[in-house]
């Protein structure tokens, strides 16, 4: 194995190809810095290229992330590696050694054409992890329609090694032996762009658990939502009925002490909004209802998009919903205590349900691995010059972007990103000989 | 590591064969829950293609003639829409009526 | 310096072949125009040689299309028809460029925010709509010049308006980065607002502590020159290599200007505190009532004592705050400011200023009773929720009081307190309560510094919030419509010290891009003149606003002196008021020529765009090609 090991040496190592760390890599690639950027999930394009559209502009999710991915795909100063995982970073002599699993995928990229015929020949059918569980893919499939790279990805756990794809391949690159391939990164710095996960949905048991067909995700309304999404259109997972009535569970995983989740996540008031005005975009007589504790609409241009929205007939209800059930019918039944004119608590039946989730961190240092630098007590990264120097770690010569650091929208997660390539160019100025060209 | 060798040149035809009979000898095809479970799969993907078959049906229809839960038949037809097997008809009510293609 | 164009004729001889790509936009234009209609209308162009809807254009196997057709099928020409120029001209560019092709022979039809947006309800008459607007950027194209960026060497400096955090951030960056830096600062030192902060959430650092840290990196830095009791009173040049004029009034007369060659300008000029209009909440009437810096300050000014919470001389036993003065303003309930407008937007960093100044009453005079009225609590940050906690906790009343029904103040005379506040409270049904206070501190939020003359030096962009504007706030956020205009911090709308700073470093990341390299490129859509046809008559340099940008010279030509326009294409922002005035045709815009509109006029009054001419290659297509412009002096 270690004979086979790649070497690589670069100015930066970026963990994560989400917005961030895509925009941290450009932002030093575009200064002439080396970088290698490393994506553990089989696309680049993080969070941000499964969602339908943005706020507070409206723009579509992937109008504005592809372009970024196909500028790192080709920019000649970024190595990417995708499907591989940092395994460790360790700091020496004022560099930092990085260990990377390329993970197997099964085809031969080099021999690949992504013609997906692999796709169609396959039989294995899966839930579509990219559409949340809504959808389908095979056990052989390209991740999805604009993912970069566009290569097909095998899932060895399910595959029944039929052969299938094997037989109508035009350039024979499958291959069921591939192994996992060592890579060592020496690089001067590192960004961490490590992202967030939403809490779980099945954290909080007066909310089901998960258990209830009609009660969804914010991501899984996003692909509801999206161009070819998982089913042409919004409908209810249970029976694929169009739903005439919504509602969005605000704070149902932030601001919760009993979940660890004490803090607010910044985003969930935005994206309800957002995904209110687009359901009465796609379904204009269905009553959409927001229920709420505090609307934080704080960003530029955010209260403005917040009061369209209230304009557009979404309504708003400073309710806490305390419990959620279903009917025989899957449908969501939410026990509600309102706080404006309050008359007790009441039940009230919607077709679908949305909860609107928090961030917690995609990695943690507690789990180890990675690299030792420090959590703070909400579980993302410490941010020890929080106030002017906003991309340092605990670890000097470590940085972090976007929501490493804390929840963060895609605008303040985008900023970031540039301040923290602006600190590890200015650390690799102070501590790598090596002069930038041109300058004085 | 055999990939490296592979990579470049031309294959003969039956590499994948090879190869196949190589990882199943180590690590066999599929466990019987997989096995199981694709074969439900299949049983169902019919189910729901032949109540399609001549005829647009919505999903509380197609699970009304197949005995199939409503949500397994619409996870089925999600699936089967997206590999071009099912068309979407002009929707009745709150449903889309589905047609095998 | 000189600044010559050359402007070659070279016919290239291959035949003219468009490719049009129609681009769904994910449903944002698929969902309202029938793509394949348009692409297939597009095909019967005689020009036309590949015609083709497709998702996501801007993908990157969107972007394979174009480059395998421009390899395999010989096209010469290529229209995209997808969303708004401003978000993907250059990717689109850059895949030409990557295929071989001179990325100019390139018309972007936006059939998104033409079209599509804007006939939702109408299918039909919007697919006829884009089939005509693309007809029209086919025929743009068949007569598109094969241009070349305008070449343009840099200042390796940047100049710096502004002298509070987020400019010293920005400063200390550059400078960092091996930038020469002119840091310019109105007042007399650097720290702006953050220099009369107390303390600071959620870190509970001194304000001054951050300045002077700040300040101390500025000072320690051989490459960051600080002008104080400056301002920016000139700003000509271009992106690569402005002119920036700082005036010191407090130097000598002739001494007081000074010129600034710089590649790049970031502005960090910052806020101001949101006054009150009398009698907002009774302010102006009653000594009673105070914006929260004020109070602030008050505070940090109050002695530990035994008397308690003393403001301006008088006991503040209770206290109340009201949120949203200045802030998410209502049409109709609110007075409008200056500008005829209400600040509809939020201010962001009150909520927790707020709950941040509540909890320090309450530390140091826990007697006090606090009253905290409010639309929404919106302590969204890291660290800030907690301030909103331990407030409730310590004993601070929350009640919440209608968008339309603003609190209002009554002073009291000879009661025991100054005066009450009337509000309404939603979080207990609407009920109308009189809260007594000695105190009522309002929740001013940001608007931004009267800067209009640096605004006027370049017009640079403003939103309808009156801060200055991104040109997108995820594509491109910290930079304006002027290239090389940068924005750092609260200039650009509300944040706090963490959020400005990111956004200086992030500026400052931005300007080290455009800096890396001796030469930067720049759109060559400026005019040129075609030396046969100029008669020299010099209407165009009377409709010319941009100094330097054109002027009359004696050339020599065809062995005679001849009177004619001249171009500086570094100076010249392509506006096209010159062409618009010459009758001979002689003055164009490259790669907007009046021929080219005359051809775009008539594909989209055809009915037919198979009944369109086929356009030859013709003789008629340049090769515009710049010198370089020399960086230094």
């Amino acid at each position: 194995m270690a004979a086979s090991t790649q070497q690589l040496k670069a100015d930066v190592l970026v963990v994560g190809a989400g917005i961030a760390g895509l925009q941290a890599s450009l932002d030093l690639a575009d200064q002439g810095k080396s970088v290698v950027l490393v994506e553990r999930k089989p696309s680049i394009g993080g969070t941000m290229i499964n969602l339908s559209k943005v706020f507070p502009t409206l723009d579509c999710a992937s109008c504005i992330t592809t372009p970024r991915m196909a500028s790192v795909a080709h920019h000649a100063n970024i190595d990417l590696f995708t499907l591989s995982e940092v395994d460790g970073i360790e700091k020496a002599e004022g560099r930092f050694r990085a260990t990377i699993t390329k993970r197997p995928r099964y085809i031969e990229e080099d021999r690949c054409i992504g013609c997906k015929r692999c796709e169609e020949a396959c039989t294995v059918f899966l839930e579509d992890d990219f559409d949340h569980g809504l959808g389908a893919k095979k056990a052989i499939s390209i991740p999805f329609t604009n993912a970069i790279p566009q290569y097909p990805v095998l899932d060895a756990e399910n595959c029944l090694l039929c052969g299938a794809c094997a037989k109508v391949c035009p350039t024979q690159c499958i291959n069921f032996l591939q192994e996992p391939k060592q890579v060592e990164v020496d690089a001067g710095a590192v960004i961490l762009a490590t992202g967030f996960e939403l809490t779980p949905i099945d954290a909080k048991p007066q909310y089901g658990r998960g258990g209830f067909p009609n009660v969804l995700s914010p991501l899984q309304m996003e692909r509801l939502l999206a161009p070819h999404g998982p089913y042409g259109g919004v409908m209810r997972p249970s029976d694929g009925q169009t739903p005439s009535s919504i509602a969005y569970v605000q704070c149902a995983g932030s601001r919760d002490k009993s979940l660890g989740v004490p803090y607010c996540s910044r985003v969930c008031c935005m994206y309800a909004i957002k995904q209110a005005m687009l359901l009465s975009g796609s379904l204009p007589i269905a009553d959409i209802t927001i229920y709420y504790m505090d609307i934080r609409a704080f960003g530029k241009g955010y209260e403005q998009f917040y009061q369209n929205a209230r304009a557009m007939g979404v309504e708003f209800v400073k309710a806490k919903v305390a419990r959620i059930s279903e009917d025989e019918g899957h449908n969501p039944i939410l026990r509600i205590e309102r706080q404006e004119a309050g008359t007790g608590p009441e039940e009230v039946r919607h077709d679908l349900v949305v909860l609107s989730l928090g961030m917690v961190p995609a990695w943690k240092p507690s789990q180890g691995g990675l690299i030792a630098v420090e959590a703070d007590t909400d579980g993302f990264l410490k941010s020890p010059g929080m106030k002017l120097s906003p991309a340092l770690t605990t670890m000097d010569g470590v940085f972090a972007a976007g929501t490493a650091t804390g929840p963060k929208d895609i605008v303040d997660a985008i900023t970031d990103a540039g301040a923290a390539a602006m600190a590890a160019t200015n650390y690799l100025a102070r501590t790598q000989p090596a002069p930038a060209r041109h300058l004085p | 590591m055999s990939e490296g060798e592979q990579q470049g040149g031309e294959r003969k035809g039956n590499y994948a064969l090879e190869q196949l009979k190589q990882v199943r000898a180590t690590r066999g095809a599929g466990t019987p829950a997989q096995i199981e479970r694709s074969r439900r799969g299949k049983e169902m993907q019919n189910l729901i293609l032949r109540a399609i078959a001549d005829e647009a049906k919505t999903v509380p229809e197609i699970s009304a003639e197949t005995g199939l839960p409503e949500q397994d038949v619409f996870w089925w037809i999600t699936a089967l829409r997206k590999y071009n097997r099912v068309q979407d008809e002009k929707k009745r009510g709150d449903f889309v009526p589905y047609r095998k293609k | 310096m000189t600044e010559t164009n050359t402007s070659a004729l070279e016919p290239s001889g291959d035949p003219v072949r468009v490719g049009v790509y129609v681009c769904h936009c994910g449903g944002n234009i698929s969902d309202v125009i029938d793509t394949k209609a348009v692409a297939a209308a597009l095909a019967a162009h005689p020009n036309v040689a590949v015609s083709n809807d497709y998702m996501f254009m801007c993908s990157d196997p969107g972007q394979a299309l174009i480059i395998d057709d421009i390899k395999a099928n010989h096209i010469n020409r290529v229209v995209v028809a997808a969303c708004s120029p401003t978000l993907h001209e250059i990717t689109f560019r850059k895949a030409l460029q990557r295929a071989g092709l001179n990325p100019y022979l390139f018309e972007y039809v936006n059939i998104r925010e033409q079209a599509s947006w804007v006939h939702k309800g109408d299918h039909e008459g919007a697919t006829r709509k884009a089939v005509r607007l693309v007809a029209a950027g086919v025929e743009k194209v068949v007569r598109q010049d094969e241009l070349f960026p305008i070449k343009v060497g840099v200042e390796p400096h940047v100049v710096v308006v502004g002298g509070g955090v987020a400019g010293m951030s920005a400063a200390v960056a550059l400078a960092g980065r091996g930038l020469g830096v002119t840091l310019v600062e109105k007042g007399v030192a650097l720290g702006g607002r953050v220099a009369d902060l107390d303390r600071v959430y959620p870190t509970e650092e001194r304000g001054a502590d951050l300045v002077q840290d700040l300040t101390r990196q500025v000072e320690g830095h051989s490459r960051i020159d600080v002008r104080l009791g400056s301002e920016v009173v000139g700003l000509d040049g271009h992106v690569g290599k402005f002119a920036v004029t700082v005036r010191t009034s407090s130097a000598a007369p002739d001494d007081q200007d000074h010129l600034v060659r710089a590649g790049a300008v970031v502005i960090a000029t910052g806020f101001d505190h949101y006054k009150p209009a009398q009698g907002e909440h009774g302010f102006g009437e009653s000594p009673a009532v105070v914006t929260l810096p004020d109070f602030q300050a008050a505070l940090r000014q109050c002695p530990a004592s035994r008397r308690g919470l003393q403001v301006n001389g008088r006991p503040a036993r209770s206290v109340a705050f009201i949120h949203c003065v200045g802030s998410r303003q209502i049409d109709g309930v609110h007075a409008p400011q200056a500008d005829g407008k209400v600040n509809d937007y939020c201010s962001r960093t009150c909520c927790t200023a707020t709950l941040h100044t509540i909890r320090q009453v309450q530390s140091r005079f826990p007697d006090v009773d606090v009253y905290d009225l409010h639309k929404d609590i919106r302590t969204y940050g890291r660290g800030h929720e907690a301030y909103y906690e331990d407030a409730s906790r310590a004993g601070a009343l929350f009640f919440r009081f209608p968008d339309e029904e603003p609190p209002t103040f009554a002073a009291s005379t000879g009661g025991e307190y100054a005066g009450t506040v009337t509000t309404r409270d939603i979080l207990t049904w609407g009920e109308e309560l009189e809260i007594p206070v000695d105190l009522v501190v309002l929740a001013t939020g940001m608007v931004p510094r009267d800067i209009a003359s640096l605004i006027d030096l370049r017009k640079l962009p403003v939103g309808a919030d009156r801060f200055l504007q991104e040109v997108h706030p995820k594509l491109r956020p910290v930079e304006t419509g002027v290239a090389g205009i940068l924005l750092a911090g609260a200039c650009q709308g509300p944040m706090d010290i963490n959020e400005a700073c990111t956004a200086a470093q992030t500026a400052a990341v931005k300007a080290a891009i455009l800096l890396a390299n001796p030469t930067i490129e720049l759109d060559p859509f400026v005019a040129v003149v075609d030396g046969e046809r100029c008669d020299g008559c010099g209407k165009c340099l009377a409709e010319c606003e941009y100094v330097g940008a054109l002027t009359m010279a004696d050339v020599e030509q065809a062995g005679a002196t001849v009177r004619h326009a001249v171009v500086n294409p570094a100076m010249c922002v392509g506006c096209g008021a010159c062409a618009a005035v010459c009758s001979p045709r002689a003055i164009n815009v490259a790669g907007w020529t009046l021929d080219q509109f005359d051809a775009m006029v008539d594909a989209i009054i055809a009915e037919d765009v198979g009944a369109l001419a086929h356009t030859e290659c013709r003789a008629g297509v340049r090769h515009i090609e710049f010198a370089v412009i020399s960086g230094g002096n």
